[in-house]
């Protein structure tokens, strides 16, 4: 089984999402990367967009950031970003026309 | 002494009071239950951002501009002090402004601005004599001053720095720590003081990447340190306030019930004097009689 590592997304809201993962694709402001286990240290920008986490089951997790940071060490990933959803979460507001104001940033 | 009537409706009244002083307790602790998770979520988006930022420092050449201190440029200071809206909740309001005094009456000849989060502040600067220092305040509800508020009023600070309208940014807020215990705090923001990124962890696995370079990540980032700064003070006032509320209304109950029993007692001693009182006369307008 491929090595995994902790990855963590937090806002100043609350603790978005932590878990081992194995891997995460990210829109840095230099472009997208993605991030395995062992990487070395870094810490990016990112742009206002996707981020995929592959999670220990095998399935893509798709959350849309509002900018933030990346920062790589330890074989510990942290996205530190103001506002963060689900993609799954917005698909649902909008096929319910519910809280469109609130997701209203989402490109 | 008091009449049987009177200490009757004093019973009462006190009755009520015990009523509300209960309700404001049990709404103090579900509100504290809710923001105290806010903080706690809070707290950990500093710390990391702060760890991140220690990184960063500790790998750049030069000093970023916002750790010169600039007295001369510009000899303003500008204070921000956080309060409740409301009062009943025991010292926290006082303890709090008494430290922001402390320090105006200290810092007495320089230039002071302030800016107020929190009615009860602004109300005790409006009436007293240093009215004259407030610059700004802030009516929102200090509960409903969400991430975009903080983030509005950190950018107006930001700009207001660069452009040298004050040298320094002091904010004071009363730190949470458990329900029975808060600290009045005061932190200096701008400049940003040197210790306060002295790394604590080593450094491991040799240099850090940086995307872009680690100047432009700096710039991008203090602002954002700033602006959690600021959020994450006024959460944690926020949750002392509530912490405060329910100690001072908890208090309030208890003292509340002793003195219904104290009356009670009183009340039975009066009605007891006033029977024995009435039979006496019964008992001696017979023995007249006879």
């Amino acid at each position: 089984m491929a090595k995994t590592f902790k990855f963590e997304v937090i806002t100043p809201e609350r603790v978005i999402y932590t878990d081992s993962v194995l891997g995460i694709i990210a829109d840095g402001t230099e472009g997208s990367l993605g991030i395995l286990a062992d990487h070395a240290p870094l810490i990016t920008g990112l742009k206002r967009g996707y981020l995929t986490v592959n999670e220990v089951n095998n399935k893509a997790l798709r959350f849309i950031l509002d900018g933030g940071f990346l920062e790589v060490l330890n074989n510990t990933a942290v996205v530190l970003t103001e506002r963060c959803v689900t993609e799954s979460e917005v698909e649902r507001a909008r096929a319910n026309n519910e809280n469109i104001e609130s997701y209203a940033w989402v490109p | 002494m008091l009449s049987t009537r009177e200490i009757k409706q004093r019973i009462r009244s006190i009755t009520s009071i015990k009523q509300i002083t209960r309700a404001m307790e049990m709404v103090a602790a579900s509100r504290l239950k809710k923001v105290e998770s806010r903080v706690l979520a809070s707290r950990t988006y500093t710390e990391k951002m702060h760890s991140v930022l220690s990184h960063l420092v500790s790998s750049l050449e030069s000093t970023h501009p916002w750790f010169a201190e600039k007295e001369q440029e510009a000899p303003v200071i500008k204070i921000i002090l956080i309060t409740a809206d409301k009062g009943l909740c025991g010292a926290y309001n006082n303890n709090i402004i008494q430290k922001a005094m402390k320090f105006i009456r200290e810092k007495a000849r320089k230039e002071i601005k302030l800016t107020l989060i929190g009615k009860k502040g602004y109300l005790y600067f409006t009436k007293g004599r240093y009215a004259s220092l407030i610059e700004k305040y802030i009516p929102e509800n200090v509960e409903k001053l969400g991430y975009a508020h903080v983030q509005a009023l950190a950018g107006q600070l930001i700009k207001g720095y660069e452009r040298n309208e004050f040298g320094e940014l002091h904010i004071f807020f009363t730190k949470f720590h458990t329900v029975m215990q808060s600290f009045p705090t005061s932190m200096r923001l701008l400049p940003i003081e040197k210790g306060a990124f002295e790394s604590t962890e080593k450094k491991s696995g040799g240099e850090c990447i940086f995307e872009p370079s680690a100047e432009q990540i700096i710039n991008h980032l203090f602002p954002k340190f700033i602006e959690t700064r600021l959020y994450q003070c006024i959460l944690e006032s926020l949750t002392s306030e509530y912490a405060a509320r329910r100690v001072a209304m908890i208090a309030a109950t208890e003292n509340a019930g002793e003195m219904i029993e104290e009356l009670t007692s009183s009340y039975n001693k009066a009605r007891q004097a006033a029977i024995t009182k009435e039979l006496l006369e019964v008992v001696s307008g017979a023995e007249a009689l006879v």
